[in-house]
Formats: C-alpha cells, structure tokens, sequence
C-alpha cells in the first residue's frame, strides 16, 4: 500500500470516530439541558394527587353528604360510597393517577377503572365521619393512587 | 497536494468544526435560559392543579392566579381537558399543555391574551378562566407580600 493510500485511510478513520464523538457529545449535552429543566419544573406526584383527591370527600358530586343545597365536607354519605359514582366523580383518562378507596372500619372499597390490586405507588389518608343513617361514625379514608 | 499542506487543511477545518459546535452548544444553552419556558410549565402546573382543586369544593369560588400573565395567552379546552399556554409575541415559541381532570357533567372554558391578572371561578358545574375585575381584590398572606 502506498503511503497516499495509508493517509486516506487513516483520515477517514479519524473523522469517523470524531463525527460520531461531536454527536454523542451534542445529544448528551441537549439531553442534559432539558433534564435540568425537566427537575426545575417537576410537581411531585404527592401534591398533584392530593389536590385531585380532595373531591371524594369534599364534593357533593362524590361522597360529600349532603342535604338539598347544603354539603358537609368531610363527611362521607356511605349511600354514595359506590363504583359508579367513583367512576362519575373521577372519569379515567390516558396518563392519570389510578386511585384505590378503603373505608378502614366499613371495611368497604373502591377502585377506578385502571386501578391494579397491590401496585400503589403512595397512599394518602384522610380522617372522615361516616353519615350512615341518623348515625355518624369517625373512620379512615386510605387512598392508594397509582400513576399510570 | 504535499503532506504539510494537507495537514495545515485539516487542522484549519477542525478548528472550525470546534468553534461551530462550541457556538451550537452555547446558542442552544443560552436559547434554553432566556425561553419562558420553564414559567410557561410551572404556570401550567399550578392552574392545572388550581381547576382540580376547585371541582372539589362544593358551591361557588374564585381564585387568582398570583402571578404576571401579561406575556402569555392562556386557554382552557374543555373536550380534551387541558389548559394551554403560550407566548403572545413569539408565535413560533413552544405551547405548554396540562391536562385537568373534570368530573362528569362539568365544562371548564375561557381564554385570557396578555392579561396580567389571571383568575378561575368555579360556578355549579362550570370552571371558568378570566380576566379578574377590578373590584376583585386579592388577600395578600406575609409570604405572598414578601415575594
């Protein structure tokens, strides 16, 4: 081999491996660059699921109690506490929290349409009455949310 | 052509490939720091969580947006859910979609350009996005007022 052909050679395996570093080198600096900015702007899943939880107890359209006009927040009408009010309350989309209800000592539960037995990945809890009848009992509201 | 020559070439073209990655690099950087957006997000987030908040509450209630709008035009759509934001002035800019959960049997609607106060009402079923009046005023608390 002449000694053209072996700097012709050497050239292109050269530019080879330094057009392919420039590239990985440019995409894991954008890559970084968006992370960043990614962190910077992230909710934590917590806080978002709490503010959307706050409806089961709190809404009359959920399990809020209520008399005519008047709603009682806080206080969950176990007449309500059933799946298609839930399903009502909170419709299922694409790229939601999945959120699994237990009524600790009515020993009753729910789950939304996407909710997977035992793959929580948070619980909240949340102190309740339970109106049942003339009767109004304290109990715990465990709320398993998934993010799907 | 010589091997001197050749190799003088080639250390000219690196230099200019080096120079115009370190200018790609530091233009994107610089693009990325001075763009909104990252308040366009965070904006986006916080009513998001705002609308949740407030189809959760049982009867009426309005809330403002602590924050500047006056750049960005914002947007509530009620078929998809989401609220959208966007720079006025730059229409090439990057919109920022958040997706809000509504319960069945309620609208959010409602779109605000280049408005500094921002507020949501909640009425019966419907979510509301609007310019704040006048006569609404805000309950500052000390940590708002320190900001």
């Amino acid at each position: 081999m002449n000694q053209k052909a072996q700097f012709e050679i050497r050239k292109t395996i050269y530019w080879t491996i330094t057009t392919t570093v420039i590239t990985i080198m440019i995409f894991a600096f954008a890559m970084q660059l968006v992370k960043f900015q990614k962190d910077l702007t992230k909710i934590p899943p917590q806080l978002q699921a709490e503010y959307t939880s706050l409806r089961f107890i709190n809404s009359p359209d959920c399990f809020a109690y209520n008399e005519g006009e008047r709603t009682y927040p806080g206080i969950v009408d176990i007449k309500k506490f059933k799946t298609d009010i839930l399903n009502k309350c909170y419709p299922v989309k694409d790229r939601n929290f999945n959120f699994g209800l237990k009524l600790k000592k009515e020993r009753k539960e729910l789950r939304t349409t996407h909710y997977y037995v035992n793959n929580r990945d948070f619980t909240l809890t949340k102190n309740v009455l339970i109106k049942k009848g003339e009767k109004t009992t304290p109990d715990l509201l465990e709320i398993a949310v998934q993010i799907s | 052509m010589n091997k001197k020559a050749a190799s003088t070439l080639v250390m000219i073209f690196e230099l200019i490939a080096v120079i115009a990655i370190i200018f790609i690099l530091i233009s994107y950087a610089n693009n990325l720091a001075g763009s909104k957006n990252s308040i366009k997000v965070r904006a986006a987030g916080d009513i998001q969580m705002m609308i949740n908040t407030l189809v959760g509450i049982s009867g009426a209630a309005i809330v403002e947006y602590p924050h500047d709008m006056s750049n960005y035009s914002l947007a509530l759509n009620n078929k998809e859910q989401t609220i959208t934001i966007f720079e006025t002035k730059k229409s090439t800019a990057l919109k920022t979609y958040q997706s809000f959960h509504l319960p069945a049997g309620y609208s959010a609607s409602g779109a605000v350009k280049n408005t500094k106060r921002v507020c949501l009402t909640k009425k019966e079923k419907t979510v509301t996005l609007r310019k704040c009046l006048k006569q609404e005023k805000t309950t500052k608390t000390s940590e708002n007022k320190n900001q």
